[in-house]
């Protein structure tokens, strides 16, 4: 059933990817958590329970305990990238199709290096090699499980067969035209672990007695598609073993290539993303201009003295403007390689030139010293397209003039103040007011995009704990010490329990006052939080406190110490 | 909304801004209820999908903003080179650089470092805004800029006692004047009223609503909740 021009893929799969990159010893339990899941887990929490898609209070009843990690998508693509550099000494073209998953086309390493199985074997030593650096010398296996690398026919069974060869221990080989006989007799629900098609999706396909994928595959194409739409069919596709690309997608039509040549080496990499926003500004223009939406594509970075990076990224939903910039500079920073590996967060400001060859001096430690050259040249070049059938815009369009000259000017400030100073305030939750919000980066948010609003706060929901409305309309950064004292003139204090020394009667320290009375108060609130955590233990109490001017402060007392936190102005 | 001479405001501030807010002036808030009201004149602009910039404002609290009506995805937050608090250390060179940006992409810019801003940036600023036409909204001190309408707020809080409630309502009185306002104008805000809601006392009386919403809700959602400890 394989079709001629089915292309032969290798897929490497480095399992709970966000773990390995987050740091973690053999015998630790590390959970990565976003938006209060688990993304991904270290064998040993596995064992205590820990499962992915697990809410993060669960996760740690199961496990007391267990480590929590933030997802940092920066950070894991900057480690990924080591392996993808180690990857790209044997291969050409590689695709990252998002950090811990690789894919390439098998057929020239192959014939290369002797075989599927020895170019297999090859790959995983080179993965392994490099991972056992990036952990220290640590076994990867048992932190997260082991690389899988896996060959076959079809971009859905290369991803079984690497799965299925991270478990064995072994690289996987699906032999050329095995691929249908392969996932026939495998469970249904690979298609949405492995090949992305929604879970209601499988779980309808299953409701309807499809118990395998070669139940899925037995079924007339005809029939399945004029059932369940093009969705359906690409997911018989993928059961049959045919797939070739992510479902509706197609080739680009040629002249969509854009570059930029910087006139004088850049090594700032904030530089360098600018102008590759503004490339991919040009590039998701001209292609929402034709309806479509870019779904795969290349980025090419050179340095002066001819060094090259380039880099296949795909995500099978649609690049918007903001995940494609979020892309270049996974690249970028990754190429960079900030010597502290798995540290986030710090946006190294060099984009040290570094040719693959010098990969192996730099994974022993080796100074790399000052950046050897500049970025000259960047290249977005789409590879794969398909119909936008994502955002349904307004009748007149979902951007405005006003977008557009808004995103400019943040684009501008940016440049000036820093990536990390121009920020939106997105909707986090928590019991103190400089907890409610986390400020995210303009550039990485996706507001000035057309038609996405995803950050609209949710905080009708109610969040036990939290003081209610009004909220203070100044929120100090750094709270400001101030000393509370009773009629008597002595310091305020809250007992253990809960219960107040005597009235606050004055405030001394109070900025831009420094002795005030106190008018009216309330309070304590006590609030406890993270008991379970030694080292970020909170216990305070809250207080609203009226001073005779007028003005309302939010205070708190935590070990004896009073603090002003916000005030309602 | 982008041709329009005026940028609408919060319902609240029909008695005092008839008009709405012109584009290319200039507003200082002053007094107990500077920054919230700042946030009030953002409200119904950010709503109508105008774009907010805040900036000299490293105290920026997000969930005030939000409850005056602000659309936060809306607002694009500068923070200062010294986020703890400390604005003085920015030049005056950044923040014209930096107002300059903001007045040339947003339709309204909330300041609040006025006084780091020397008189000839100020000056240049400003005639940048009235080219562009957005309307800069000052926090607390209007510096060496002249502002076409200056509000003036004092702030009375109800609800809390001594050692009991909690700040439940917040009555403001505005005044507005300015050069091309030839008679100040005066109105009393509920900031927020009984019911959460910001709204004109005067209009209120007007419609003859408060009396009802007194009594029938007399908490904010969430009120029940406070006292709970969570871990």
């Amino acid at each position: 059933m394989a079709r001629a021009g089915l292309p032969r893929l290798t897929v490497v799969h480095c399992p709970q990817w966000p773990v390995v990159a987050a740091g973690c010893a053999p015998d630790e339990a590390v959970a990565v958590v976003h938006a209060n899941r688990v993304v991904a887990r270290s064998l040993v929490a596995a064992a205590a329970g820990v499962r992915i898609g697990q809410r993060r209070r669960e996760a740690q009843a199961r496990c007391p305990h267990l480590r929590l990690a933030a997802h940092e998508p920066l950070a894991e693509a900057r480690v990924f990238a080591r392996v993808a550099e180690a990857v790209a000494t044997i291969v050409p073209r590689l695709e990252i199709s998002r950090p811990g998953l690789l894919t390439f086309a098998a057929r020239g390493p192959s014939r290369y290096f002797g075989g599927d199985l020895a170019m297999a074997q090859r790959v995983t030593d080179l993965v392994d090699d490099t991972l056992q650096q990036i952990a220290g010398q640590q076994a990867i296996g048992q932190i997260a499980g082991r690389v899988g690398v896996g060959i076959a026919d079809g971009r859905f069974a290369a991803g079984v067969a690497a799965r299925h060869a991270s478990r064995q221990g072994h690289p996987h080989v699906v032999a050329p035209g095995d691929s249908p006989a392969f996932l026939a007799p495998l469970a249904l629900r690979w298609l949405s672990d492995v090949g992305d098609v929604a879970a209601d999706q499988v779980h309808l396909l299953a409701r309807l007695g499809l118990r395998s994928l070669g139940d899925l595959a037995a079924l007339p194409e005809p029939d399945v598609l004029a059932r369940f739409g093009w969705q359906g069919a690409a997911a018989r596709r993928m059961a049959s073993g045919a797939d070739d690309r992510p479902a509706g997608t197609e080739d680009p039509p040629p002249g969509l290539t854009v570059d930029h040549h910087f006139e004088t080496p850049v090594q700032h990499l904030d530089a360098v993303v600018f102008a590759g926003r503004h490339l991919v500004e040009q590039l998701v223009g001209s292609l929402a201009a034709q309806g479509r939406v870019c779904t795969q594509f290349v980025i090419t970075a050179e340095t002066e003295y001819g060094e090259r990076c380039q880099r296949i990224w795909s995500m099978s939903t649609g690049f918007a403007v903001a995940t494609m910039v979020e892309r270049i500079r996974w690249q970028l920073d990754g190429w960079a390689r900030a010597p502290e590996l798995g540290t986030a967060g710090q946006a190294h400001g060099q984009a040290h030139g570094q040719a693959h060859g010098q990969a192996d001096d730099q994974a022993d430690g080796a100074d790399i010293g000052p950046a050897s050259s500049g970025v000259v040249h960047l290249r977005l070049e789409p590879t794969e397209v398909r119909a936008d059938d994502g955002v349904q815009l307004g009748l007149w369009g979902g951007r405005t003039q006003a977008d557009e000259w808004a995103r400019r000017a943040a684009t501008r400030l940016a440049g000036l103040v820093g990536d990390d100073r121009v920020v939106i305030a997105e909707w986090r939750g928590g019991r103190q007011p400089g907890d409610l919000y986390r400020f995210v980066p303009a550039s990485l948010s996706s507001v000035f995009d057309a038609g996405d609003r995803p950050n609209s706060p949710r905080s009708s929901s109610p969040w036990p704990g939290r003081l209610p409305a009004p909220s203070p309309a100044v929120v100090y950064g750094e709270p400001c010490r101030v000393e509370v004292l009773d009629a008597a003139g002595c310091t305020v204090v809250v007992s253990g329990r809960g219960s107040i020394s005597a009235a606050p009667a004055r405030v001394l320290g109070v900025p831009g006052a420094s002795r005030t009375d106190v008018q009216a108060w309330a309070g304590p609130w006590l609030l406890e939080e993270r008991w379970w955590d030694a080292s970020r233990h909170r216990r305070l109490a809250r207080f609203q406190l009226l001073m005779a001017d007028g003005r309302a402060f939010l205070a708190t007392i935590e070990q004896r110490q009073w603090w002003l936190v916000a005030e309602y102005a | 909304m982008v041709g329009q001479r005026t940028i609408p405001v919060h319902p609240a501030l029909d008695v005092i801004f008839p008009q709405g807010l012109i584009r290319g002036s200039s507003v200082v808030c002053r007094g107990d209820a500077a920054v919230s009201t700042a946030f009030l004149l953002a409200a119904a602009a950010s709503q109508a999908d105008a774009w907010v910039g805040v900036a000299g404002m490293p105290a920026f609290g997000a969930q005030a903003c939000h409850e005056m009506g602000t659309a936060l995805q809306r607002v694009v937050v500068v923070r200062s080179a010294d986020i703890t608090g400390n604005t003085g250390d920015t030049s005056d060179s950044t923040w014209a650089s930096v107002l300059g940006a903001l007045v040339d992409g947003f339709d309204i810019v909330v300041f609040g470092a006025a006084r780091h801003v020397r008189a000839g940036t100020a000056r240049r600023i400003q005639a940048r805004l009235q080219t562009r036409g957005g309307v800069l909204v000052l926090v607390g001190d209007a510096g060496s800029f002249s502002a076409d309408a200056q509000v003036t707020t004092t702030a009375t809080w109800q609800g809390l006692g001594d050692g009991d409630g909690y700040l439940r309502q917040r009555t403001v009185r505005v005044t507005v004047d300015g050069r091309r306002i030839p008679r100040p104008r005066h109105d009393q805000l509920a900031m927020p009223g009984s019911c959460g809601i910001v709204q004109s006392l005067s209009i209120a009386r007007d419609l003859d609503v408060t009396s009802d919403l007194d009594e029938t809700v007399p908490f904010a959602s969430g009120s029940i909740s406070m006292f709970r400890q969570t871990g």
